[in-house]
């Protein structure tokens, strides 16, 4: 099984469980994923609660080692420094260290990254001004609203200027307008030429921000492709029902 | 600068920052205040003792001050390293910390640090709370002694054992159980030569073998406790002062070596 190096990731035959019960016996949530994506795509990961989602999100991150397969960014081994390096991650539900004020937060994570000192004050004020969120640096991160903590999580996550980005539910649990400003920063991104995988429950969100699609279910890939592919026969929704046959769609 | 030394400069910066954040963390927990009180009760009670006591009424305050000073910085220790990782965990402030490109290693060095940190700043403010009180209520001339000062250095250095140990325990165990463990070795480690004498005293092999290896794997913690050479102010050996200290430091890098080795398999 062999990893090419033209991929920003590239998984093959992922497999992952996790140990539960008395003999800690390892039950399967991510079964023989093979996944491709290409430098500068916006990728969406479409799948119920439960589907693997933020497990698969894991392995890729290198927060979790796969039981089965490999995986690569940009040709490292995803468990690597090297392609720690070239990641930005924004967890599900982010709680972050909340007694640090948004400045002192992004410097943690700038020094975490290996930022050289003398352009981290320049660059956390850069990321600052790209989520809108210069305004309230000086305030603790306890005082942040969800839409707030959101920004600040994809502050840090670009805080070393990522080539890859992995967002897990970045919209989740945010109101109508963050929720249109945080779609239109991933596609800025996406423009200025970084890699975005994100995960979603939301069909309309993966339909206005992705290129590329993938659908899970139960840990395995459904069907994955252009999002063109999916809007044949109308919105995403309509598309993929096809691969649901008969369950509800209206969130995945 | 060679590549090597500032590769090397840049490992420790990001220790150096987890520690900084995990002292940040620390100072707002309850448990930090609850430990100093705990001592400043100790110090109360040390003095009324010394209101009944007939002879050498400022060794009562002595004792247990330094009593009081020990316990405060192990109660910390003790809670604080039990918690530290599960706590991270539970509040899943982990993923992002670990998604950098930094070592599960550099990560355990960068919250012992922040505890010893704190372990130390408690106690300084110990110690000067505590020789000042020697100082305001002492009517003997020699109660500040070498023998003091020592002994207040070992009760530091106990605490730095005592958080490594616990530490390392919450690498792979609940916090509640990590705290049993460390109670454990505590216990054992303070009641060493109670155990040696049982080993030599058994003749069963199978007991032998079970008190040989706790005396081998648990820390020998008696040694911290100078005991009468505090009371009686009789000075404590240079050599034995070195032969501590080197053997806190063997202590503290063996459990932090194994706590990195082990958290660095652990499944998040």
């Amino acid at each position: 099984m062999s990893i090419e190096k033209g991929f920003a990731i590239e998984a093959r035959g992922l497999s992952y469980g996790f140990r539960s019960g008395f003999w800690l016996k390892r039950k399967a949530v991510v079964h023989h994923i093979d996944l491709e994506i290409p430098e500068g795509q916006i990728f969406g990961l479409l799948g119920m609660n439960g589907a693997g989602k933020t497990t698969l999100i894991h392995l890729i991150t290198g927060l979790r080692a796969p039981i089965q397969g490999q995986v690569n960014v940009f040709g490292f081994k995803a468990d690597s420094l090297e392609a720690r390096r070239l990641i930005g991650f924004l967890p599900e539900r982010p709680y972050f260290h909340d007694y640090l004020t948004g400045d002192q937060f992004l410097r943690f994570h700038a020094r975490l990254s290996g930022l050289d000192p003398h352009i981290e004050g320049e660059r956390v004020k850069e990321v600052l001004q790209q989520v809108k969120m210069w305004g309230a640096k000086d305030k603790d991160l306890k005082t942040y609203s969800k839409g707030m903590l959101q920004r600040i999580g994809i502050a840090q996550a670009l805080i070393h200027d990522p080539k890859v980005l992995i967002l897990d539910e970045p919209m989740s649990g945010l109101d109508p307008i963050a929720r249109r400003e945080m779609r239109q920063l991933i596609i800025e991104l996406g423009i200025t030429g970084h890699t975005v995988l994100l995960t979603s429950h939301v069909i309309s969100d993966i339909e206005e921000v992705c290129s590329h699609v993938a659908i899970l279910r139960n840990g395995s890939i459904l069907e994955k492709g252009p999002i063109e592919e999916f809007l044949v026969h109308g919105k995403l929704e309509e598309g993929i029902a096809r691969w649901y046959k008969g369950e509800s769609t209206d969130e995945l | 600068m060679s590549s090597r030394v500032s590769q090397v400069l840049t490992w420790f910066r990001v220790v150096f920052e987890l520690s900084r954040v995990t002292f940040l963390d620390i100072i707002r927990d309850k448990i930090l205040y609850n430990s100093l009180f705990f001592a400043l009760i100790i110090f109360a009670f040390g003095i009324l003792a010394s209101q009944f006591t007939v002879s050498h009424p400022d060794r009562m305050v002595l004792d247990l001050g330094l009593a009081g000073v020990s316990l405060s910085l192990n109660f910390l220790s003790l809670l604080m390293g039990a918690g530290m990782l599960s706590k991270e965990i539970e509040r899943r402030t982990l993923y992002v910390t670990l998604s950098r490109p930094i070592t599960r290693m550099q990560f355990i060095l960068g919250k012992y640090l922040g505890l010893a940190q704190i372990i130390f700043m408690n106690w300084i403010f110990l110690s000067l709370s505590y020789t000042s009180l020697l100082l305001f209520f002492r009517t003997e001339s020699d109660l500040m002694t070498q023998a003091l000062v020592v002994g207040l250095g070992f009760a530091f250095l106990e605490a730095l054992i005592l958080g490594a140990v616990s530490l390392l325990f919450s690498t792979f165990t609940t916090t509640s159980l990590s705290v049993m463990f460390c109670i454990g070795v505590y216990l054992i480690g303070k009641n060493m030569t109670e155990f040696h004498s049982l080993m030599k005293r058994t003749d069963r092999t199978l007991y032998r073998i079970f008190f040989k290896g706790i005396t081998f794997f648990v820390p020998n913690l008696e040694q911290y406790s100078l005991g009468s050479q505090v009371t009686y102010g009789i000075a404590v050996p240079q050599g034995f002062i070195l032969t501590t200290v080197l053997y806190t430091g063997v202590v503290i890098l063996v459990s932090l070596s194994l706590s990195g080795l082990i958290f660095n398999q652990r499944e998040l």
